[in-house]
C-alpha cells in the first residue's frame, strides 16, 4: 500500500473547479513530483492535504489513515511537514527559534511548568539538535540571526532544516527552489536527495523548474486544470505528447 | 556573574528606594506597577501574538471590583484575592476568544472596544454588588496580622508582584508557548502546519493577558484604596494601548519602560499649567517618529548597535495589525 493515497480529489473555488476527480499516490520512500502549468492545482494538493481546504469531494489517507478527518494542526502528528512556495517563515523570529517552533508537537513538558520555569532540560537538548542540524548544513554561524534579514535562498533551505526538526516521516514541498539561481538549485536538490536518504524520509515536491524535477524525482505527476493528465518516471513524461501539448499548447496557438 | 551583579544592585536600589522618595512619589511609582503590569498583559496578548485589543481596562475593572469585593464580602484572605481576581479576569478573556477565532486586525480591535464598553455599562448598574456609579472603598489589605496601610508597605507588595509578573513572562516568552504566539502573529497557516493548535494558544494568549490585567487591576484597588466604574473607560484602554506601543511591542523591557515612562510624564508635566496637555501629545508623537521601534528599541539603538537586528517588533506592527 502507497503511504499517501489520493482518490477522486475535487476542489472547487466558486465556480472554478481547481481539482476534478484526481488520484495518485506517493510511495513510501520516493520522491515525486507534482508539476503542471500556472494554475493547474498543485498547490491546492498541497492545501488540501495540509487541511487548509475541505475538498468537495474524494478521498486522503495516509498510511491507511483518512485525512480528511483532521484539523489543519494535527497533520503533522501524523507525520506530514511542509514547506510554502512564499516562505512559511517566522520572519521576526531567529533561525535557531524557527527550528525550535518545527520541534514544537514533541515538548513534553506542560504549558503550566513551561510559565513556572521548568522543562529547561527538554529546552536545551532541542536546541542543542537545532545547533547540530545548522551546523551539518553549514548555517551555524547564522544561529542567532533574525530570519527575516536573511538572502532568500538562505531561507529556503531553513525553512527545509524547520521541517525537518519536525521528524516527519512525509515532506511536501511547494517550489524548493523558486527564485533560486542554477547553483542554488543543484544545491537545494542534492540537500533534498540527502536528507531523503539519511532521515529515510518520502518526499512530494511541487516545482517547476524542470531541471530539478528531472534530476532528483522518481516519479512524476502532471497536472493541467484539475485533472491529472500524464504519470511516470521523468523521462516517460517529458516525451508524453499531452503533458507537451499542456505545457507548450499556447505557443502553438499563437504560431 | 557581571549580570548577577548588576541585577542584585538593582534589586537592592528597588529595595530602599523607600527610604529616598516622598510619599507621592511612591504613590506615583505602585501606580506605574500597575501599569506595568497590565502593559505586560497586553503586550503578551498584542505584541506577541498579535491579538490586538482596545478594551483592556474590562480586565483591569474585573480585576479591581474582584480584588476589593471578594475581601468584602466574602472574606477571602486578602493574599488569595490577588491570584483569584486574576483568574477570574483570567476567565472572562475567554469571552474575547469567539469573536478572536473569527476576525481579525482591526475588527477584532472593535469586537474587544466592545468587550470594554460593555464592563463599563454593566459596573455602574449593578448596584447591589458594585455600589453603582458611586464606587467602593477597597477594604485595607492585610497579610499575617500587617495591614498595608501606607504607600512604603504598598510599594513593597507592588514591588514583589511585578518581578514575579515579569519572571513568569519571561519563562512564557522563552518556552515553547512564547514562540508559538509569535508564530501565530507572523504565520497563522505556518504554525497550524508545524501542530500549532491557533484554538488552543489564542485561548492561553488570552486567559494569561486577562489574568495579568486582572492581576494589575487588584493591585491598582488596593493602592487607590478606592475605585468606581468611571476610571475603567475607553481612555484607560487606549493608556495601556500607548505604554505597550510605546515600550516596545513584542517585548518586555518595553513594556517596563513604557508603563513607567507614561505613568510619570503627566507628573513631570505638572508645572507646565495649561501646556499640559499639549506636550504630552507632542512628547507621544516625538517618539513615534523618533523611535519607531519604541523607547526600548531606541535604548538599544544606542547600547547595543550591534544588535540592531534583533531589535523588537516595531511600532510599525500596529499599522500592519491594522491592514489585517
Amino acid at each position: 500500500m502507497a503511504m499517501l493515497e489520493v482518490e477522486e480529489l475535487t476542489m472547487r473555488f466558486g465556480g472554478l473547479k481547481a481539482l476534478d476527480g484526481l488520484s495518485f499516490a506517493v510511495e513510501e520512500g520516493r520522491i515525486v513530483g507534482l508539476i503542471g502549468p500556472n494554475g493547474a492545482g498543485k498547490t491546492t494538493v498541497f492545501n488540501l492535504i495540509s487541511r487548509f481546504y475541505q475538498p468537495v469531494g474524494g478521498r486522503i489517507s495516509f498510511q491507511g489513515k483518512d485525512l480528511l478527518r483532521l484539523k489543519p494542526h494535527q497533520v503533522l502528528q501524523l507525520g506530514i511537514a511542509r514547506t510554502f512556495q512564499n516562505l512559511g517563515l517566522f520572519p521576526y523570529m531567529t533561525v535557531l527559534d524557527n527550528l525550535l517552533v518545527g520541534r514544537h508537537i514533541h515538548f513534553r513538558t506542560s504549558s503550566w511548568a513551561l510559565a513556572l520555569g521548568l522543562g529547561q532540560r527538554e529546552e536545551r537538548a532541542f536546541r542543542a539538535e537545532a545547533e547540530q542540524l545548522l551546523e551539518r548544513l553549514g548555517l551555524a554561524p547564522l544561529k542567532g540571526a533574525v530570519v527575516g534579514f536573511l538572502p532568500y535562498g538562505t531561507q529556503k533551505f531553513i525553512e527545509l532544516a524547520r521541517a525537518l526538526m519536525a521528524r516527519a516521516k512525509l515532506l511536501l514541498l511547494d517550489e524548493p527552489v523558486a527564485g533560486m539561481n542554477a547553483a542554488e538549485t543543484q544545491m537545494m536538490g542534492q540537500f533534498i536527495k540527502r536528507v531523503r536518504d539519511e532521515y529515510g524520509l518520502t518526499v512530494l515536491l511541487v516545482e517547476h523548474d524542470m531541471s530539478l524535477v528531472m534530476g532528483i524525482c522518481e516519479r512524476v505527476v502532471v497536472l493541467d486544470f484539475g485533472r491529472k493528465i500524464a504519470e511516470g518516471t521523468p523521462e516517460e513524461v517529458q516525451h508524453n505528447p499531452a503533458v507537451i501539448e499542456a505545457y507548450l499548447g499556447e505557443e502553438v496557438e499563437v504560431a | 556573574m557581571r549580570r548577577f551583579i548588576l541585577w542584585s544592585g538593582a534589586l537592592c536600589l528597588l529595595a530602599l528606594a523607600p527610604l529616598f522618595l516622598r510619599s507621592y512619589t511612591l504613590y506615583i511609582l505602585n501606580m506605574a506597577g500597575v501599569y506595568l503590569v497590565a502593559t505586560l498583559g497586553l503586550n503578551l496578548l498584542t505584541g506577541y501574538t498579535g491579538q490586538l485589543s482596545i478594551g483592556h481596562a474590562g480586565f483591569l475593572a474585573i480585576g479591581a471590583y474582584a480584588g476589593a469585593l471578594l475581601p468584602a464580602k466574602l472574606a477571602v484572605p486578602f493574599w488569595l484575592s490577588i491570584p483569584l481576581a486574576g483568574i477570574i479576569s483570567g476567565l472572562a478573556g475567554f469571552i474575547l476568544l469567539i469573536p478572536a477565532l473569527r476576525l481579525t486586525a482591526i475588527y477584532l480591535a472593535i469586537a474587544t472596544l466592545g468587550f470594554g464598553a460593555a464592563v463599563a455599562e454593566i459596573l455602574p448598574r449593578w448596584t447591589a454588588v458594585t455600589g453603582g456609579y458611586q464606587g467602593m472603598k477597597v477594604p485595607k489589605a492585610a497579610f499575617l496580622g500587617l495591614t498595608l496601610d501606607s504607600d512604603v508597605k504598598l510599594y513593597y507588595l507592588a514591588l514583589i508582584i511585578v518581578i514575579l509578573m515579569i519572571l513568569l513572562a519571561r519563562n512564557i516568552v522563552g518556552s515553547k508557548l512564547g514562540r508559538a504566539f509569535v508564530a501565530i502573529r507572523d504565520q497563522e497557516r505556518a504554525a497550524q502546519a508545524l501542530g500549532i493548535s491557533l484554538t488552543k494558544y489564542k485561548a492561553s494568549a488570552f486567559f494569561i493577558s486577562a489574568f495579568y490585567t486582572g492581576i494589575a487591576g487588584a493591585l491598582y484597588s488596593f493602592v487607590v484604596g478606592y475605585i468606581s466604574p468611571g476610571e475603567f473607560d475607553l481612555a484607560k484602554s487606549l493608556l495601556i494601548f500607548m505604554m505597550m506601543a510605546l515600550g516596545g511591542m513584542g517585548s518586555i523591557p518595553g513594556s517596563v519602560v513604557g508603563a513607567v515612562f507614561l505613568t510619570f510624564l503627566p507628573h513631570w508635566l505638572s508645572g507646565f499649567r495649561g501646556l499640559q496637555q499639549f506636550i504630552y501629545g507632542a512628547a507621544l508623537v516625538l517618539v513615534v517618529i523618533f523611535a519607531p521601534y519604541g523607547i526600548w528599541g531606541f535604548v538599544r539603538r544606542w547600547t547595543m548597535p550591534d544588535k540592531l537586528q534583533r531589535l523588537p517588533r516595531p511600532l510599525r506592527a500596529v499599522v500592519e495589525f491594522v491592514r489585517g
